[in-house]
């Protein structure tokens, strides 16, 4: 009986004691030995100032800043108890897939509800992990280190494999949740891309929003794009504008009470990507930005040629070949913030060649337009503008009063006017004055310092005045891509294949040459990359930007080029960015609007603003200049803007040089008074205060206040009037 | 991991605390994701700078959300009083969204208007209690109002208020669903005393309904849905007591504006096909919402200032709209705009650019012309196409007797009654300035005439020009076309002369065919602009010349194929010749109509109208005394051969109509198929 009794105690002890030990197992590392592992994800590798950690169950990663012990991790780990298994699947997996089953994309594939294996090997600054879903018969290689700058992020094309037709990889998100935050738990915002930059703030947005930013990074695919769905007014007027296009594949999250954030830079398959970012109330309480890539989509092929003979659905034939490679750029401290980013950003494109230093003096841009056309009893007339004379005489009249810093773009230069494109030689329109005249303009306007360029849309092609039958690109459905234009000259355009744009503005750029002339601004392949079928090919947005990549370099060489609003590939070309947005598109999710693609171009590369002719409030937009530290643009004509009425310009509503001469003059003293300050030198910070104010920091010791208020406010015991501005050197 | 949680509720629990205060409105900056319209002279939409740009969006009074809201009144004072639904109650917030206080929820049951007036007193319309309760400015309720008991009110006649606005008087004006007799109109005396049915609006009956009831059976117009007016769908009221209403589907009288007699004296000239809420500004402006977010500014005349926001389709961007219930103007201008769905009130700012059109508009209005240009000149600098200003700036202009500057700018706006004016004046200055001119070279030529007659009867000088002009004359084909002025003059010789004697042929008919259409061109794009029926840059002249051709050529067809089975002397050749001669009083009055066209104003178009009705009675006779004599017609017979040509005209077209609609099945279906066949390849 007592011997039972002790062989009872004895097993109760050991059970306790058993249970204790592996209690202790459990949590010792935690207690013991803090830096070794964070919520269950265990040390990796270091390098100077940060740490990385891993999870082997969902290849989950923890980046650590050694310094101040802040971390940002890209798995859940607080749960609200709210979540379904599918959303813990999505916020804890390193890789959250879609799989395209029988036309539909929506079935959701991660590490965690899923069976898959893991191959998991380390290398010396981080780890690989090689997976396979045995379901859906489909896999690929997760490659993750830890670099100088941050962490790298990275699935090799070539490991992708898909085995069976029943299952394809629709879209891949890597890291999606990482650095999320749940409700507001965390001080701190996301950074995404739309416009100049945008905030959204990690406080508790109190399920007001549905849906959260959802953006192809470069613009949407018209290549897919079937039928426009906007609102209309009486079913025939858009209402809605289109929202601004992404301009450079980045992303960012910033946990701004602990001193960490980081700027995501999409490296590779950033034509096929998304950026996405939800505020927490958009289905879970979490607040989450992440890049996902676009493997296979689904488009709408329609049978006959009219609506009523039905549509199929299909998944693109092949997947897009590309690595996806995302660079998480760390960042702590008192560079934890937006500006702090975009100062990355600036010097890794730097670092990275992607972008070079040009002449950044000031300059305000005065843009010509030469002639147009409208209707008349048999074909078009013209309607002249601007000729090369009138030109001549602004430029005077400017000089006059003290304006020398110009450079000009001018538009509907050509034979045929502002809509005969494309422009396949050097030929200007007789009623302009003629080549040989425009030629001597563009000279004895160089001799003065004024660099004054022809424009040319190597994007579009007018079916009205130029053969349009070969040569002109389909989309995914082989059906012939066209642009309603919803005016009365011409009603619609096409867009020429890069291999076109290629032959055509090489051959423009020769005839220009010959004439000992080269500044040239090019429009529409700059900001434009779209997927295609073309006799019978197909062909991804990674060969459209490829080849618009290589044609902009080829003539690169031999021009001088300024660009209208590239994108980022580009950016490295341009010695100038013409018409950078300074607003957002104004999504209601978005609490914020920064500067942040000013701040990584000012002392790089000259910025041109959005023209001012169309802007409601000018003197707000003039602010927003002196904020950007962008420089003025207008759109001019020598005759009353009324002429075009009748025209395919009649949105150009106000233009009349002797409307604008004032307001030319006016901003241009002024902007060139702030820029000559500034001259040079790179944005590193931006604050913006409660009271409307916002304060620009230059890396040469000058600070511009701008407030926006329509009171005077004061900031750091300075007093900036309503609407105004302050430079403090 | 429990620390952690803490430390997450602690800062939770602070950062609430800071966000409470804060975060009821959101402020944006200044690029809207919308277009902003305008209405041109001809009637057509184009776009203009932003008008108004969101500049704040309530979601939240002082700590409470609001759920499903249904109206609000912003009044003088500085309050909003919102009617939130949803939670059956009436909220009342200062303009920066704290809470003030909220009452109604003991006594409302599904309130949809709200009205507040002057001195705080509110007046709720509660469908589902069937009543008007009225409040003080404590919030305590002083009135109930229920359904009149006046036999002209109509016994069966439910009452469910839906909408409600008071007069200074206290008079109530009150919207009532599936009331088509009219907005019910309540005094307050003696507890509420039906004064009748206001602003009933009209049925309308189209000429094929009328048509169809009078081939309708009794009973079947017994069954048929009868014909009855609109209910309105909201209203507004103005300083001056005038209610505006909005009704759907009223077209062209979705808005009015009512007097006191009830009689609609605003025409606008775009409408709203789903009106929700109409708002009068402080420039005699009004305001109307559709319920998708589309916001309408039109002026006092009922002109079509602007129309911009826009439906929120998923895209959640500031300023889009879900469903708009109700639409108020604060005393800056700023348009609320509130949102059931959303459960918010969105605020808009005007421009730089409306500020001027609205202080244009208001020294307009007003007769300050002069005045009024310096605001027209920066509105017109920013736009220069923008329609009312170019409208206003030649009235002005008139005014200060510019015409020569005004009427450049009546040409802008399609302002037609101020450019006759202007020209009216112009051409009264020349004719001052050039009367004398004129006489003195009326007379000299008159003398020249005289002194060249006596020369040439002494001398004959004008021997030499005679033998050219007699030789010219002399070839067969000039005398064929000159042959139009013989058989303009007497058709039935004339008509003899085609048919027997070969005075014309199929080469001289073209030649006047082609002259005819060319006249008909240039007169149709280069008349007069008052006269001009074409809009201003447009130019369709291939259709044109195709129609006229086309129509020539089924014309003479169908009247040939009838005259041949109804024993017609005809040929083809001579009735084509004839019909084309018959034309030759527009070859000869065109050119004198389309001069005249250009110095005519409104006073005298009659002359260009009378010219125009002459020959076109000319034309007609020709055609058909050429019908009878080419045939060999009696009177009758010609009657009756013009009446199986329009038949077989019609047979013709309706046939074409039917080939056309064939083939086009026919080749989709071949492409349809070629389609499928090529993608089960390609698979």
């Amino acid at each position: 009986m007592v011997a039972k009794l002790k062989n009872k105690i004895a097993i109760a002890l050991a059970l306790v004691i058993t249970i204790l030990i592996a209690e202790f197992s459990l949590f010792a590392p935690v207690e013991v030995n803090a830096a070794k592992s964070i919520n269950g994800h265990n040390y990796v590798t270091e390098n100077d100032r940060y740490v990385l950690y891993m999870n082997e169950d969902y290849l989950s990663i923890i980046v650590e800043d050694k310094v101040t012990g802040a971390y940002m991790e890209s798995a859940m780990s607080y749960d609200d108890g709210k979540n379904n298994k599918t959303w813990i699947g999505a916020m804890q997996s390193a890789l959250v897939l879609t799989a395209v089953y029988s036309s539909v994309d929506t079935q959701q594939v991660d590490l965690i509800n899923d069976e898959c294996t893991k191959k998991i090997t380390y290398t010396d600054n981080g780890f690989t992990a090689e997976i396979f879903w045995k379901k859906y018969q489909f896999g690929m290689t997760l490659e993750v280190s830890l670099e100088d700058d941050g962490v790298v992020a990275r699935v090799p094309d070539e490991s992708i494999v898909e085995k069976t037709n029943q299952y394809y990889i629709g879209t891949i998100s890597i890291y999606p949740y990482l650095g999320h935050s749940y409700l507001d738990s965390k001080a701190g915002y996301m950074f995404l891309p739309d416009g100049n930059g945008a905030l959204i703030y990690l406080d508790n947005k109190e399920a007001r929003f549905s849906s959260g930013y959802s953006s192809m990074i470069y613009g949407d695919d018209v290549g897919f794009i079937d039928s426009e769905v906007t609102s209309l007014l009486w079913g025939k007027y858009e209402m809605v504008n289109d929202p601004n296009k992404i301009l450079a594949p980045v992303f960012g999250m910033a946990h701004t009470d602990e001193g960490i954030a980081f700027l995501a830079v999409v490296e590779e398959g950033a034509e096929r990507a998304t950026i996405e970012a939800q505020p927490n109330g958009v289905n879970i309480d979490y607040n989450r930005i992440y890049a996902k890539f676009i493997e296979r989509k689904l488009y709408t092929q329609p049978l006959g040629n009219d609506s009523s003979s039905g549509t199929i659905k299909l998944t693109e034939e092949d997947r897009s070949h590309s690595d996806l490679q995302i660079r998480y750029l760390f960042l702590s401290e008192e560079n934890a913030n937006y500006a702090g980013m975009a100062n990355a950003y600036r010097n890794y494109l730097l670092g990275k060649g992607a972008l070079t230093v040009k002449d950044t003096s000031y300059n305000t841009r005065i843009d010509f337009l030469g002639t147009e056309r409208e209707d008349w009893l048999i074909g078009t007339s013209s309607v002249v503008m601007t000729t090369v004379d009138d030109i001549y005489g602004i430029y005077d009249d400017l000089e006059s009063a003290n304006v020398t810093d110009i450079i000009s773009v001018y538009k509907g230069w050509q034979k045929g006017g502002l809509y005969d494109i494309p422009i396949t030689k050097y030929k200007a329109d007789g009623d302009i004055g003629g080549t040989d005249d425009l030629t001597k303009l563009i000279k004895d306007s160089q001799e003065r310092g004024i660099s004054l360029y022809l424009y040319n849309n190597a994007l579009k092609i007018n079916p009205d005045e130029q053969n349009a039958t070969f040569n002109v690109v389909k989309r995914i459905n082989k059906r012939k891509l066209t642009e309603k234009t919803y005016r009365d000259v011409y009603e619609e355009f096409n867009y020429l294949t890069p291999a076109r744009s290629k032959t055509l503005v090489n051959k423009f750029v020769d005839s220009y040459l010959k004439k000992k002339v080269s500044n040239l601004a090019i429009a529409g392949i700059t900001n434009n990359v779209f997927s295609y079928s073309y006799g019978g090919d197909f062909y991804t947005r990674y060969n459209c930007a490829d080849s618009y990549k290589s044609l902009i370099e080829q003539i690169d060489g031999k021009t001088n080029l300024v660009l209208e609003q590239p994108y980022a590939y580009l950016w490295e070309y341009a010695d100038a960015y013409l018409d950078m947005p300074l607003y957002t598109s104004d999504y209601i999710y978005e609490d914020e609007s920064v500067p942040f693609m000013s701040i990584v171009l000012k002392g790089v590369i000259p910025v041109y603003a959005d023209y001012i002719n169309f802007e409601a409030n000018k003197h707000e937009f003039f602010l927003r200049m002196v904020e950007s530290g962008s420089f003025p643009s207008f759109y001019i004509t020598k005759e009353s803007s009324s002429d075009l009425i009748y025209t395919n310009s009649n949105d150009i509503y106000s233009s009349e040089y002797d409307v604008y001469r004032d307001t030319i003059i006016e901003y241009s003293t002024e902007l060139k008074e702030i820029s000559e300050k500034t001259e040079g030198a790179y944005i590193i910070g931006h604050e913006i205060f409660d009271s409307q104010i916002r304060k620009v920091t230059y890396d040469n010791g000058v600070v511009i206040y701008i407030n926006y208020a329509r009171t005077g406010q004061s900031a750091d015991g300075y007093t900036i009037d309503a609407m105004s501005y302050k430079v403090v050197e | 991991m429990k620390k952690g949680m803490r430390k997450l509720f602690v800062s939770l629990a602070a950062l609430l605390l800071v966000v409470g205060i804060a975060a009821n409105t959101m402020e944006v900056d200044a690029k809207a994701p919308y277009r902003t319209y305008t209405i041109d002279g001809y009637g057509l939409i184009t776009e203009t700078q932003t008008a108004y740009l969101p500049y704040q969006t309530i979601t939240k009074i002082g700590d409470e959300l609001l759920s499903g809201p249904t109206d609000f009144c912003l009044t003088n004072d500085g309050y909003m009083y919102i009617l939130d639904s949803g939670n059956k109650r009436v909220v009342v917030s200062d303009m920066e969204a704290n809470m003030v206080m909220t009452f109604g929820q003991d006594v409302l049951v599904n309130p949809r208007g709200l009205y507040v007036t002057g001195d705080g007193t509110c007046y709720v319309a509660d469908r589902d209690a069937r009543s008007i309760f009225v409040f003080d400015k404590e919030g305590t309720l002083i009135n109930t109002y229920g359904k009149p008991n006046h036999p002209l009110y109509g016994e069966t006649q439910d009452f469910l208020p839906q909408k409600i606005v008071v007069n200074e008087s206290g008079t109530m004006y009150i919207i009532c669903e599936s009331n088509t007799n009219g907005i019910v109109q309540i005094s307050p005396v003696d507890g509420g005393t039906f004064l009748g049915y206001f602003g009933t609006n009209a049925t309308n009956a189209s000429l094929w309904d009328i048509v169809w009831r009078m081939l309708q059976t009794d009973a079947q117009r017994a069954k048929s849905q009868g014909n009855i007016p609109a209910t309105p769908d909201n209203m507004a009221i103005d300083e001056k007591g005038l209610i505006y209403s909005v009704t759907r589907g009223e077209k062209y009288d979705t808005l009015k504006r009512l007097n006191i007699a009830g009689v609609n004296m605003i025409q606008a000239d775009a409408y709203e096909e789903v009106p929700a809420a109409v708002a009068v500004g402080n420039h005699d402006n009004v305001f109307v919402a559709s319920s998708q977010g589309y916001i309408y500014e039109y002026n006092n005349e009922g002109e079509m200032l602007f129309v911009f926001g826009g439906s929120d389709d998923g895209q959640q961007r500031i300023g889009l709209s879900t469903k708009v219930e109700a639409i108020q103007v604060d005393s800056e201008n700023r348009i609320y705009v509130l949102d059931s769905d959303k459960a918010q009130i969105q605020i808009y700012e005007p421009t730089e650019f409306t500020n001027y059109l609205h202080e244009a508009l208001y020294l307009f209005s007003k007769g300050r012309y002069t005045e009024s240009k310096v605001p027209l000149q920066e509105v017109l600098k920013m736009n220069n196409l923008f329609d009312y200003a170019n409208m206003a700036m030649g009235r002005a202009l008139i005014q200060e007797e510019n015409y020569e500057e005004a009427i450049k700018y009546a040409k802008l706006a399609k302002d037609f009654d101020g450019y006759s004016d202007a020209f009216w004046e112009i051409r009264n200055e020349w004719l001052k300035d050039n009367l004398v001119t004129i006489i003195l070279l009326i007379i000299g030529l008159w003398v020249l005439k005289k002194v060249v007659n006596v020369l040439d009867k002494k001398k004959g000088i004008l021997n030499g020009p005679r033998k050219v002009l007699a030789k010219i004359g002399s070839v067969k084909l000039i005398k064929e076309m000159r042959y139009m002025f013989y058989f303009m003059r007497h058709p039935i010789d004339g008509c003899y002369g085609i048919k027997k004697e070969g005075k014309v042929s199929l080469l001289s008919a073209n030649l006047l065919l082609t002259i005819g259409i060319i006249f008909f061109v240039i007169n149709k794009y280069f008349c007069g602009f008052l006269l001009k029926l074409p809009r201003e840059g447009e130019y369709d002249v291939a259709s044109d010349i195709g129609i006229i051709i086309i129509a020539l050529l089924v014309v003479v067809l169908c009247n040939y194929l009838m005259c041949t089975i109804n024993d017609g002397e005809g040929k083809i050749k001579h009735i084509y010749c004839s019909f084309i001669y018959s034309f030759a009083p527009y070859l000869v009055f065109m050119p004198f109509i389309f001069a005249i066209s250009h110095v005519v104003t409104y006073n005298e178009v009659f002359f260009v109208e009378f010219a125009t009705l002459f020959m076109t009675i000319w034309i007609a006779l020709l055609v058909f005394i050429s019908i009878r004599e080419i045939n060999n017609y009696t009177i009758k017979e010609t009657f009756w051969i013009i009446f199986l040509t329009i038949f077989t005209i019609l047979i013709a077209l309706l046939l074409a109509f039917i080939i056309y609609v064939l083939w086009s099945q026919v080749f989709d279906f071949i492409q349809a198929l070629f389609g499928e066949v090529v993608y089960k390849i390609g698979s």
